[in-house]
């Protein structure tokens, strides 16, 4: 048993090493990162969609739920990590010549990926969007997807306490996800979804809650075209109509656009349930014009310049007019930085600063004004900024 | 030499080149993304095979002088089709992390970083104007009568020589030789944006990669034809330097292309700004292989009106451009390979002596 274990750390100092030496020389010998990366144009002359270090996927389906949200199914390579219902993934697509992110919350369970090896991606369609109706249309079943892990902390806490899932539109899609798995949870009896869907048109699901439904989740659908959006007489139907008690102790999950988790949370305040106990997920990029704008007295000047060190290009802004990212304003000045998701997930566009302050929109941070990395898709900048770009 | 437009023209002649610009970057997708990774596939398979059949020299030289025709083939397509074109940002927008301007570093001794900041600011955008362009003769060459000829001149052609065969050295020092690192007096303020010493770390760093690559570690990994290995590696690079260079010299040094003055390009408008391009370059003509061989350089008019744009498109946007010049009765220099090439020699020759008015006084 020793003698294994022996071996065993043996084998792993072996790989460790055999990885640093690697690292190490493949900058040296082909002055890429890594080989597979030196590698990559080769071999996809016998596999065109082979990427090193990527997770890949195949696309099974696209099926339409209502005219304007389609379900994605995808199988996964084997490599792919399994997730927590409620989490999501950046998907990247190769668009006429060019990769496009975006994150995509994942509407199956768990359990069904187990099973199956699938998973399936719900989508609205933005009407000027590049990418959501593209993928509607153009994405051919067979082709390949690429996959990052999956992300994101809007899980479920699998206490006894009361649930009360609040979703709009699409933002029932991580919720979805966390129902299907845990259907036959001792808490799924005491459970509650209320869906805001703007008419019965656009309902989607609707087969799909039922069978919830049959499992004991409670399921109050409101139309806001009828109804309008979120307030207090909904949330005290609900309370009324599902007999809820013990309301401070209720665990509560919002999915859905800004102004609604905005509503939601203060409506929820006022029930007197603590910050721990509300769990939201924004869809989409959070707004930076609303909860994430650095303070008006937190810029250095009224006019704040950003110089692009490496394409000599400079840009002087008014600060009144921003906020706007370093990275819309380098792509305004027509440059092209590598980019992704654009929410601060995938780290593509990570850029150095030699030195300004920036106000970062995720950790509401602002920076020091030495040189270090950061994201410019999160970056808002308040003094002079130089960036290496 | 014919008069310079008026700024009315000019700005007519400005919106063609933009609208040329627009129509070729509206195609710009997913076949330049193929090209540019089956070219990078070309490359490698060079590469690879050009060190593996350097071994098998002892079994015949042809087998060896194969092998180094591919690798310097391999370091010519990665040098000038790939590495210049990817770090002028033509495939910036596919938004690959590997295929972009901000990663890509080439197999050659200089540093892609400092090459970015002094060819695509500095000699972009001060084409041929003499005391900004530094890439107009690289302070080694007299090359029109704006300088001053001096007894040294008289052997510039043995200079020319040497610099074509190192000529990766030129590159990788040229910007260390702006900032005097290592001789010559220093300027008090420096319009670099890194450090002096970051600069100098850099270059070593670079330098070091290409010789311990081509120099010790391939030698050393086939041991037994260690000499036969670093010879071919070393003949691989000169091969190299010496094409690049030749191209190079063609795009601004022949008879006809201009020089001009810090005066004449104040308050320059779009229209002077493509017109200077224009009168500095000189296109060489010639086929698919020999554009792609050249890294689309001979199209260098092109190149400098629309460094940005794919280069695999400058050939069908010469036929453009050369057109809307005919038009607007603009010089526009271009010519086979050898024509070019002889009077870029003549050019070096002509100036190494005094101009006429000078030997005169």
């Amino acid at each position: 048993m020793s003698f294994l274990k022996h071996t065993n750390n043996y084998t792993q100092t072996m790989a460790k090493t055999s990885e640093r030496l690697s690292n190490s020389l493949a900058p040296t010998l082909t002055n890429m990162n890594s080989f597979g990366a030196y590698l990559e144009p080769l071999i996809q002359v016998f596999a065109p969609k082979w990427r090193h270090n990527t997770l890949n996927a195949e696309v099974l389906s696209i099926n339409f739920e209502s005219s304007n949200v389609y379900t994605i199914t995808l199988k996964t390579c084997k490599k792919w990590p399994a997730f927590i219902a409620g989490q999501f993934i950046n998907l990247t697509v190769e668009k006429n010549g060019s990769f496009y992110t975006r994150s995509f919350s994942i509407s199956s369970s768990p359990s069904y990926f187990k099973n199956t090896g699938q998973i399936q991606l719900s989508i609205r369609t933005q009407d000027k969007g590049l990418i959501t109706p593209w993928l509607a249309n153009k994405l051919e079943t067979g082709s390949t997807v690429y996959l990052s892990p999956a992300l994101g902390d809007f899980t479920v806490n699998t206490n006894l306490n009361q649930k009360l899932f609040i979703a709009a539109g699409s933002g029932i899609t991580p919720i979805k996800s966390i129902l299907s798995e845990h259907k036959s949870a001792l808490w799924f009896k005491h459970a509650s979804l209320v869906f805001y869907v703007r008419s019965p048109e656009e309902l989607i699901f609707a087969n799909e809650l039922k069978a919830l439904e049959a499992y004991g989740l409670n399921v109050k659908i409101i139309f806001t075209r009828d109804q309008g959006r979120i307030c207090a007489e909904h949330l005290n139907q609900v309370v009324n109509e599902f007999s809820l008690k013990d309301i401070s102790s209720l665990e509560s999950y919002i999915c859905g656009p800004a102004e609604m988790i905005d509503a939601s949370v203060s409506l929820l305040h006022n029930l007197n349930i603590p910050d721990e106990q509300i769990h939201f997920e924004y869809f989409g990029p959070a707004p930076l014009d609303r909860v994430n704008m650095p303070e008006k007295d937190a810029y250095d000047d009224e006019i704040i310049q950003v110089d692009y060190l490496n394409s000599n290009k400079q840009v002087k802004l008014d600060a009144e007019n921003l906020p706007k990212t370093l990275l819309d304003l380098a792509e305004q000045e027509g440059l092209n930085p590598t980019s992704g998701c654009r929410i601060g997930i995938c780290h593509q566009c990570t850029c150095k600063k030699k030195q300004g302050r920036v106000f970062n929109t995720k950790t509401k941070q602002y920076s020091d004004t030495g040189e270090e990395e950061i994201q410019l898709c999160l970056s808002v900048p308040v003094g002079h900024v130089e960036l290496e770009l | 030499m014919q008069q310079k437009p008026n700024q009315d023209t000019l700005k007519h002649f400005a919106e063609e080149l933009s609208q040329v610009r627009a129509e070729t970057m509206s195609k710009v997708g997913d076949k330049d993304a193929r090209y540019i990774r089956g070219m990078i596939a070309l490359q490698r398979s060079c590469e690879i095979l050009g060190r593996i059949l350097m071994v098998t020299g002892f079994v015949s030289p042809l087998l060896w002088v194969l092998a180094v025709l591919l690798l310097a083939l391999a370091k010519i397509l990665d040098n000038m089709e790939i590495g210049h074109n990817v770090m002028h940002g033509q495939y910036d927008w596919m938004n690959d992390p590997h295929i972009n301007s901000r990663s890509f570093e080439w197999d050659m001794a200089g540093d892609a970083g400092s090459w970015k900041r002094y060819h695509n600011y500095e000699h972009h955008t001060y084409t041929n104007v003499i005391g900004k362009d530094r890439d107009f003769g690289y302070g080694i060459f007299r090359l029109s009568d704006d300088l001053k000829w001096k007894p040294k001149n008289r052997f510039q052609i043995l200079n020319y020589i040497g610099l074509s065969a190192l000529f990766e050295w030129g590159v990788a020092y040229h910007e260390l030789a702006a900032e005097r690192i290592f001789m010559g007096k220093r300027r008090d303020t420096s319009a670099l944006p890194i450090s002096r010493k970051q600069l100098r770390n850099d270059f070593f760093k670079k330098a070091w990669r290409l010789i311990f690559k081509d120099y010790i570690f391939f030698p050393l990994l086939c041991w037994p034809v260690a000499l036969q290995v670093l010879s071919g590696n070393l003949l691989a690079n000169i091969i190299r330097n010496l094409w690049t260079s030749t191209i190079i010299f063609c795009g601004h040094f022949t008879e006809d292309s201009h020089t001009f003055t810090e005066e004449q390009i104040k308050n320059e408008s779009e229209g002077d700004w493509y017109y200077r391009q224009i009168l500095g370059s000189s296109n060489l003509e010639g086929s698919k292989v020999f554009h792609i061989l050249t890294g689309h350089l001979s199209c260098q008019v092109e190149h400098h009106l629309f460094p940005d744009v794919p280069a695999r498109h400058y050939p069908e946007m010469a036929t453009k451009v050369h057109k809307i010049c005919k038009k607007y009765q603009i010089p526009y220099n271009t010519g086979r390979f050898g024509k070019q090439y002889k009077t870029v020699i003549e050019r070096v020759l002509k100036y190494s002596f005094p101009t006429k008015a000078e030997a005169t006084v």
